[in-house]
């Protein structure tokens, strides 16, 4: 399916919606100063511009075909980045980054290729070498979870 | 400037330098880090060092990490900083065709023309280059801007419609937080998280790190091709290639150092205009995006002109031309000098100490990459279930060390969707990124053009380089369309075919 018309018609929503919340601001200014409201209009009025352009312009490809076994693959990676973004929310940078880096070794690595000691070994590894680089090195604060 | 450089040549000091720059390298190669980062650490180092060795070791890694800013942008598709964004567009398709090498030789040489000149032009015209900078006001600032995001936009894949969406997205999120002048909280929906604005680097990474893991694992990718470096010569660029690029580099060259020296702008601009300039010029523009050299030339000559370029308003001036230049500046206070119209005449030994050390930092950088340059592409060999889980907590616990905050997980993961959703729908990644970042300083030049004189916007167009500059975004914009017309009108001329 071509894409042109349905992005050129949510950009054109999405343009006159941000035109119509924008419009809203109310600030007082002096010496003439259009105030905060000008320029996210002046981006929206691009956008209403562009998404009518793309809805009246002639679609010149028919876009590509999704294979469904490569969105698997690919909603399974989203799964585990956000449950690494999770993870390091509620238990912190070494718990999150142990899991998730073998989590995504196994992944990744797939059938053939994962040895489950290699994972362990590796994402202790990696975790260290982080722990290393950015606490130690350059003494920066690591993500602390918010159940211990 | 001769005693001055002799005590660069100290034992100590050389030692110190070629440290400093090898840490700007690694720190610029990571995705997340960056210089300009390495410089803000290590500031309160310099507190108790003689000025000319602290300022000396704070010049050699901001000089390293721009330059080392390719390595992951050539190699793994995610750039270091904003200054190689446009080092990725082929950098990256250079290394899937098994040109690693090529890449790095190309961005390493051009890195070293782009510094070493302008540091040398920033020595020689600080004061008369300056002077002209102080002419420009908020209308030629903002024209500009926007010719630059028009040309970047016009030159993207897919129509000039994908191209200025793009940017007007990209101009739309950076309005996001409080807005200049007033202060006013727009698009923040209550949130502490969003009052400050949209985090870049979480932009950075989520769009080209996250999005690309996404999408190679959808792909069932599992290693880049691996490179032969054993045929490699020099710095694995024919001859040829260099005079074919000759006027390519001078270009970008002029367009680093200009962009460089206005307070405000910097390597993140110049190399995406840069980038568009090489494509609009070239003989091939077909080739631009996948693997095409010239892109990597043009990218790299002008993010690293830009450096010399921004040391020209900070020393002439006491105005720094970019955030790594405003905590140098800060440096220089803290030693007690004071940067401006007067350093010449006050402190011309920390001028030369800061201009030497630049160009020594420069050497050191070509030499270390020339010989890492056959060390990098190891990286390649490195199968993606190892490579990926270290870029991915990389990128995370980049984001967080920037903020103390875990809501910038959700902007990187927000990123890395919006990412995938613009590759679907053909919305160019590049003009994009390139208005977000420009985005606040074109608001802040707009409305202060606009009330600066009492002619509201009349003077962007009535002011000689503003005008010829919306002329050239105008022109950009509608010669996609104009240039087939005249194409037909031409074919259909009497006595033509």
């Amino acid at each position: 399916m071509n894409t042109d018309r349905p992005l050129g018609a949510g950009l054109l929503a999405l343009g006159v919606a941000g035109i119509a919340v924008a419009s809203q601001i109310t600030v007082r200014t002096f010496n003439d100063d259009p105030g905060p409201k000008l320029f996210p209009i002046f981006a929206c009025t691009i956008l209403v511009i562009c998404g009518l352009g793309l809805i009246l312009t002639k679609p010149t490809d028919q876009g590509r075909k999704m294979d469904p076994e490569a969105m698997i693959r690919g909603l399974t990676m989203a799964g585990l980045l956000l449950f690494y973004a999770l993870a390091l929310w509620l238990v912190g940078f070494y718990l999150a980054s142990l899991s998730a880096v073998f989590g995504l070794y196994w992944i990744i690595a797939g059938p053939q290729r994962r040895v489950w000691w290699r994972g362990l070994i590796y994402a202790a590894a990696v975790t260290g070498s982080v722990h290393l680089l950015f606490h130690t090195a350059l003494n920066a604060f690591l993500p602390r979870g918010i159940l211990f | 400037m001769f005693d001055t450089f002799l005590s660069l040549l100290q034992p100590t000091t050389l030692l110190i330098i070629l440290a400093a720059t090898a840490l700007g390298i690694i720190l610029g190669a990571i995705p997340g880090l960056s210089g300009g980062l390495g410089v803000a650490l290590l500031l309160p180092i310099t507190f108790g060092m003689d000025p000319h060795i602290g300022l000396a070791m704070l010049v050699s890694i901001w000089i390293g990490g721009v330059s080392g800013g390719m390595i992951g942008s050539i190699l793994l598709g995610i750039p270091g900083s904003p200054s190689s964004i446009a080092t990725t567009f082929d950098g990256y398709p250079m290394t899937r065709n098994g040109e690693a090498v090529k890449a790095l030789g190309a961005a390493i040489v051009a890195s070293f023309i782009g510094t070493a000149f302008s540091i040398l032009i920033a020595m020689f015209l600080s004061p008369f280059m300056a002077r002209m900078a102080l002419k420009l006001g908020p209308w030629e600032y903002f024209s500009l801007g926007f010719c630059a995001i028009a040309l970047v936009a016009a030159l993207a894949r897919g129509s000039i419609f994908h191209g200025m969406a793009a940017a007007a997205l990209g101009l739309l999120l950076s309005t996001v937080g409080f807005a200049p002048i007033d202060g006013y909280a727009r698009f923040t929906f209550g949130s502490i998280y969003l009052s400050g604005g949209i985090d870049l680097i979480a932009l950075m990474l989520g769009l080209f790190a996250l999005k690309q893991i996404v999408q190679d694992h959808a792909r069932g990718e599992q290693q880049i091709p691996e490179v032969d470096v054993s045929q490699i010569r020099g710095f694995g660029v024919t001859l040829r290639e260099y005079i074919d690029n000759a006027w390519n580099i001078v270009r970008s060259f002029m367009i680093g150092l200009w962009i460089g020296f206005l307070p405000g702008m910097g390597s993140a601009l110049s190399n995406m205009v840069a980038y568009a300039q090489a494509k609009s010029a070239s003989k091939h523009p077909e080739k631009f995006g996948k693997g095409c050299v010239d892109g990597v030339f043009a990218s790299e000559t002008s993010n690293n002109a830009s450096v010399g370029g921004a040391l020209i308003p900070m020393v002439a001036l006491g105005i720094p031309g970019d955030g790594t230049t405003a905590i140098l500046l800060g440096g220089l206070m803290i030693h007690g000098i004071q940067a401006g119209p007067l350093l010449f005449a006050n402190n011309p030994d920390i001028v030369y100490a800061l201009f030497l050390t630049a160009i020594l930092a420069a050497v050191i950088t070509l030499v270390l990459q020339y010989f890492g340059m056959r060390l990098f592409p190891a990286i390649l060999k490195i199968p993606y279930h190892y490579l990926y889980p270290a870029i991915v907590v990389l990128g995370f616990i980049g984001v967080f060390v920037g903020s103390s905050t875990a809501f910038n997980y959700v902007l990187l993961l927000g990123f890395a969707a919006l990412g995938l959703l613009m590759d679907k729908v053909k919305l160019p990644v590049g003009p994009f990124i390139l208005a977000f970042i420009l985005g606040p300083m074109l608001e802040l030049n707009l409305r202060r053009g606009i009330t600066y004189t009492d002619e509201g916007v009349w003077p962007f167009f009535t002011r000689p380089i503003s005008a010829l500059l919306l002329l050239v975004a105008a022109f950009s914009i509608v010669w996609p369309y104009l240039s087939p017309w005249i194409k037909s009108r031409r074919a259909a001329a009497p006595g033509k075919e």
